[in-house]
């Protein structure tokens, strides 16, 4: 019965209850978009990885990325690596992690040189314009076209090289690390270098398992070091995710904290209005444990109801995000949920340990007048 | 059976403040109460009617003495514990009513049930009963908002009896409603009395309650006092012609170069809003009709 009391005394005070959820929900959803974004732009770091249509990297010994990495090994291991049992194809690729200077900007990316059309490595889906670069040209994501108004037929620049856009790809782009495609030759001659490659991608003969085929690598060519696409991915993932760490953490915390104070003062208001009532069930018999469990129920309440309203907001904000800003990759994670859901949990616990004191205060003394 | 004793405070006392400026609000009070027992505690205005009242209803500790329900002394007892003795041994009525206003009468009456051993569902028949009893069947969905004060006070009697705590102990619980509605509650908390066998003190300034009280106790600065010594002055409450007694009333007006005794605000507010009304009422200035 005291539990119904205290549903029915919070949703009295109905203009109450939904501006805590507003404000509450509005710092939860501050957090959850925030985490959407970064992890759907580090998601987007590794979409190229996934996507080249590789099943082993093979790179300088070390080496055991491409973001924030370098990688040079020379040619001649191509001809080693051809002969490792298991091998189907192979290809080469240079790569450079440098500014693009496109429409007045400048636009930190990922450059990849590719050799031949259609080879593993290159761009996979270019809607607009040819796919392959030849001397001199570029293929460049769609959005950074969009952004910086470099079309087809425009000129950018790599260090002192121009390059003219021939292509527009999609799915490579994302804020940090959009990635642009042109001849090898050229990146080469950017790079002032001739006879390696940054990386080789190879796809393995049917039926060899990609973890066996990058073992035997390791195993049989000096100097490389061979991994699957699944194992590269998670090591960018991961180096992606430790570098944002520290962020994510301050970010959620700032908004938990945030969150605990609007919870706070929203239960400090609401317990404020229901002293007489809690005054009454004190008379009643109702013991402290009683009433602290009250305000923990109205705590736990609005902030289930805050992080409903901050996931309902962030969801209208995946559906229209694409055509407000449309640059941000969103990814909503069911952990990311998970973790902001128990951070609110956590809110709700200090909020009422927050309000302690001043319910044990309440003196049921008070009814007599 | 009301020979054998429920309550046994002994020696109490509640000093409130030190120094120059302490109140002796409870001096010395030793009090016996009886299994179905109405007493009545009377006394002017400050005497530490309420003080007495909260101490032996473990809402408040006595400076010193001790106070015995069952054989427990609840003076010595753990803040901790002091909640279940409420809930177990005691009903309380305020005159203030003090109904939870988000619960509707029904679950008004049963909330205390939920501290009681047979919890809320074997609560389901006595609550029942009291709606019937109490006249409010008819009300058991509304919200004390859409109440009258009569209503009010018995929802707040029925949830004093739910859990057919041995004591029920009421402050003013008729200062607050007319003389019609006042007399009901009177007459409600008597057959209470009679019919449950719990013991009831009743703190008021009504002396129609002291007419069905088994013993009256005069409280004085602190101290119980031999009523008998006390005098009355009774008088007519002009409104609803109710005998008030003069010396322990707290509602008056001065009209017409007379001062005026009241039952209950009420009866003041209906006469200050048009005196002459009741202008007819001769009984003598200073308050006659000495008994
Ligand atoms: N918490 C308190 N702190 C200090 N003094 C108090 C406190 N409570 C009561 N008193 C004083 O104790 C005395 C007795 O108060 P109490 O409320 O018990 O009187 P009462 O007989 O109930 O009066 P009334 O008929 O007006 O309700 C008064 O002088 C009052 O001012
Ligand atoms: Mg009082």
């Amino acid at each position: 019965m005291i539990e119904r009391w205290t549903i029915k005394s919070l949703f009295k005070a109905r203009l109450r209850v939904i501006g805590s959820t507003l404000a509450i929900g509005a710092a939860f959803a501050l957090v959850i978009a925030f985490r959407a974004v970064w992890e759907g732009e580090t998601r987007q770091l590794a979409v190229y990885l996934e996507r080249a249509g590789a099943d082993v990297w093979v790179m300088q010994e070390h080496v055991s990325n491409m973001h924030m990495a370098s990688s040079f090994i020379t040619e001649g291991k191509r001809v080693e690596l051809a002969r490792v049992e298991g091998v189907g194809s192979l290809a080469g690729i240079l790569y450079l992690n440098t500014m693009i200077q496109a429409g007045g900007r400048q636009w930190f990316s990922y450059v990849v040189g590719i050799e031949e059309p259609g080879q593993v490595g290159g761009p996979w889906s270019v809607p607009q314009g040819r796919s392959h670069p030849s001397r001199g040209e570029i293929v460049i994501p769609e959005t950074l076209s969009r952004l910086t108004g470099a079309g087809i037929g425009d000129q950018v620049q790599i260090t002192d090289h121009r390059f003219t856009v021939v292509g527009l790809s999609t799915e490579t782009f994302s804020v940090t690390n959009p990635v642009a495609f042109v001849n090898v030759v050229d990146l080469a001659d950017v790079l002032s270098l001739s006879g390696y490659d940054s990386y080789i991608l190879i796809q393995s003969e049917p039926g060899v398992a990609p973890d066996a085929l990058a073992k035997r690598i390791r195993e049989q060519v000096d100097g490389v070091q061979a991994l699957t696409t699944a194992e590269f991915v998670e090591n960018d993932l991961q180096l992606a995710r430790q570098m944002g760490t520290e962020v994510i953490a301050l970010m959620t915390s700032i908004c938990a904290v945030l969150a605990a104070l609007l919870v706070g003062f929203s239960l400090f208001i609401h317990t404020s209005h229901s002293r007489r009532d809690l005054v009454i069930l004190k008379t009643l018999g109702f013991s402290n444990g009683h009433v602290y469990k009250t305000v923990l129920i109205h705590a736990v309440v609005l902030t289930g109801l805050a992080f409903a309203f901050g996931v309902l907001l962030v969801g209208v904000l995946a559906i229209v995000g694409p055509w407000l800003a449309p640059v941000l990759s969103l990814s909503i994670t069911a952990r990311s949920l998970a973790e902001v859901g128990g951070a609110g949990l956590a809110v709700a616990i200090a909020a009422t340990l927050m309000l302690a004191r001043r319910v044990a205060a309440v003196d049921p003394m008070s009814a007599f007048q | 059976m009301k020979n054998s004793s429920l309550l046994q405070a002994q020696n109490l006392t509640k000093q409130f403040g030190s120094g120059r400026t302490s109140v002796r609000a409870v001096d010395d009070v030793s009090l016996d109460i009886g299994k179905g027992e109405v007493v009545v505690i009377m006394g002017p205005s400050g005497s530490g009617k309420t003080t007495l009242l909260s101490m032996i209803g473990g809402l408040m500790r006595p400076t010193s003495g001790s106070i015995f329900i069952d054989d427990a002394d609840i003076s010595a007892m753990s803040e901790a514990r002091l909640p279940g003795i409420r809930a177990r041994y005691i009903g309380f009525i305020f005159q203030a009513f003090n109904l939870l206003d988000a619960l509707t009468v029904e679950e008004n009456i049963l909330l205390p049930a939920q501290l009681a051993p047979g919890g809320v569902k074997g609560a389901r028949g006595r609550v029942e009963d009291l709606l019937v009893r109490l006249d409010l069947a008819a009300r058991r969905g509304a919200y004390p908002g859409t109440l009258s004060g009569g209503e009010k006070q018995r929802v707040a009697i029925a949830r004093a009896l739910i859990n057919q705590a041995p004591l029920v102990l009421a402050d003013e619980p008729t200062g607050n409603l007319d003389s019609q509605k006042g007399s009901d509650v009177t007459m409600i908390l008597h057959d209470v009395a009679r019919d449950q066998g719990c013991a009831v003190v009743v703190v008021t300034h009504d002396a129609r309650i002291e007419e069905v009280a088994d013993r009256v106790l005069w409280l004085a600065d602190g101290r119980l006092r031999d009523r008998k010594s006390e005098i009355h002055s009774w008088a007519r409450d002009p409104v609803c012609g109710m005998r008030v007694d003069e010396w322990t009333a707290v509602h008056f007006a001065e009209h017409g170069g007379r001062r005026l005794a009241f039952c209950s605000p009420r009866c003041l507010q209906r006469f200050e809003a048009n005196p002459e009304a009741y202008g007819s009422v001769d009984a003598p200035a200073g308050g006659a009709l000495q008994s």
